[in-house]
């Protein structure tokens, strides 16, 4: 009996996306391509099994993750204050009651993970962010095609008060790139 | 099909474990078998709860293994089961709950499944009753220390 499970809630798939993404959150501006072990599915939902499961809270203001998804993920639903690890669609600015969770002085480590899906990643085309601090030689320059700057000017907000703040990833349909809060973010 | 409560189909399934796994691969040709959750295998803390202050303590570890697919037939017919079983075979669970689903739905060969469940139902019942057996002779009777001695003073 053959019975069927996507690529991405494969362990091995996991942990190969893992190890992408360690890479990527130490070197902010590399973009890592995951459509070898997606196995058709967006980027987005391979960084999320790989991060979530039952311990951890989703957000998921824009409908982002297909309902049955939910149990494969294994984690709790959220609302946005709240969650662990938020889902959104870059397209659109954040709303005004957008306000992710930045962590405590005591557990920074609580701020949320956010995943802004944009349409490409790497193209000559779209909003061009320069990104220099830790993990950058001099400056990095990556073009976002699909992503509202917005999201990039309410972050300068969200990371204002170090170590408080939320860690970005980016994504398009196969890649990723990763943006933490230590990270200073300029935009053309 | 059969009367065993559902809750207790997976148990009785384990008993024939041999026979379950030709059984449902036989029976899944041709069907569409998914995972709705991926399935897990590891040890569970037991948790129970201490009778004099009610708080809740941890026995020791089980091995745990767990569920839940849906199967759907060339016809379009969808149906799904789940399973939980005190092992630590992935495989197992998930053909538990594959004949889960057959079952609760009738879908084709349920009759099949049905048969196996009423065979270790029955196989349950019987290592039912050697376990009572040897639990009857384990019992103690304390009746004689709390009579009276024939002194007339009363045990403590």
């Amino acid at each position: 009996m053959k019975v069927q499970l996507d690529p991405i809630w494969h362990a091995s798939t996991q942990q190969k996306i893992f190890k992408q993404l360690v890479q990527v959150i130490s070197r902010p501006g590399e973009i890592a391509e995951l459509d070898e072990v997606l196995g058709g599915e967006r980027a987005a939902m391979g960084v999320l099994s790989t991060l979530a499961d039952r311990m951890v809270s989703v957000a998921d203001p824009d409908g982002a993750i297909p309902p049955g998804a939910w149990p494969l993920l294994d984690a709790r639903s959220a609302v946005v204050s709240d969650a662990d690890y938020v889902v959104v669609n870059g397209k659109k600015p954040p709303g005004r009651d957008f306000e992710p969770r930045l962590g405590e002085l005591s557990h920074p480590e609580r701020g949320s993970t956010v995943i802004i899906e944009i349409d490409r990643l790497g193209a000559d085309e779209g909003a061009r962010l320069e990104l220099r601090g830790p993990g950058v030689r001099d400056t990095c320059s990556v073009c976002c095609a699909g992503l509202d700057v917005a999201w990039i000017e309410c972050r300068r907000c969200w990371v204002s008060h170090f170590p408080l703040g939320i860690d970005l990833f980016v994504t398009d349909a196969t890649r990723v790139l990763a943006i933490p809060r230590t990270t200073q973010v300029g935009t053309d | 099909m059969t009367d065993v409560p559902r809750t207790q189909w997976v148990a009785a399934l384990a008993t024939q474990l041999p026979e379950v796994r030709p059984l449902v691969d036989s029976l899944t040709e041709g069907w569409q078998v998914r995972h709705v959750a991926v399935p897990k295998a590891g040890l569970m803390l037991l948790r129970m709860e201490e009778v004099v202050l009610g708080e809740d303590y941890y026995l020791g570890e089980v091995p745990v293994a767990c569920s839940r697919v849906e199967i759907e037939l060339p016809d379009g017919m969808t149906a799904q089961g789940g399973a939980q079983v005190l092992d630590d075979d992935e495989e197992s669970a998930v053909g538990f709950a594959v004949c889960d689903a057959i079952l609760s739905a009738g879908l084709p060969g349920a009759e099949k499944v049905a048969a196996l469940v009423d065979r270790g139902a029955e196989e349950l019942a019987r290592r039912d009753q050697v376990r009572r057996g040897m639990l009857a002779r384990t019992q103690v009777d304390f009746s004689l220390l709390s009579d009276k001695d024939p002194d007339g003073e009363g045990t403590a």
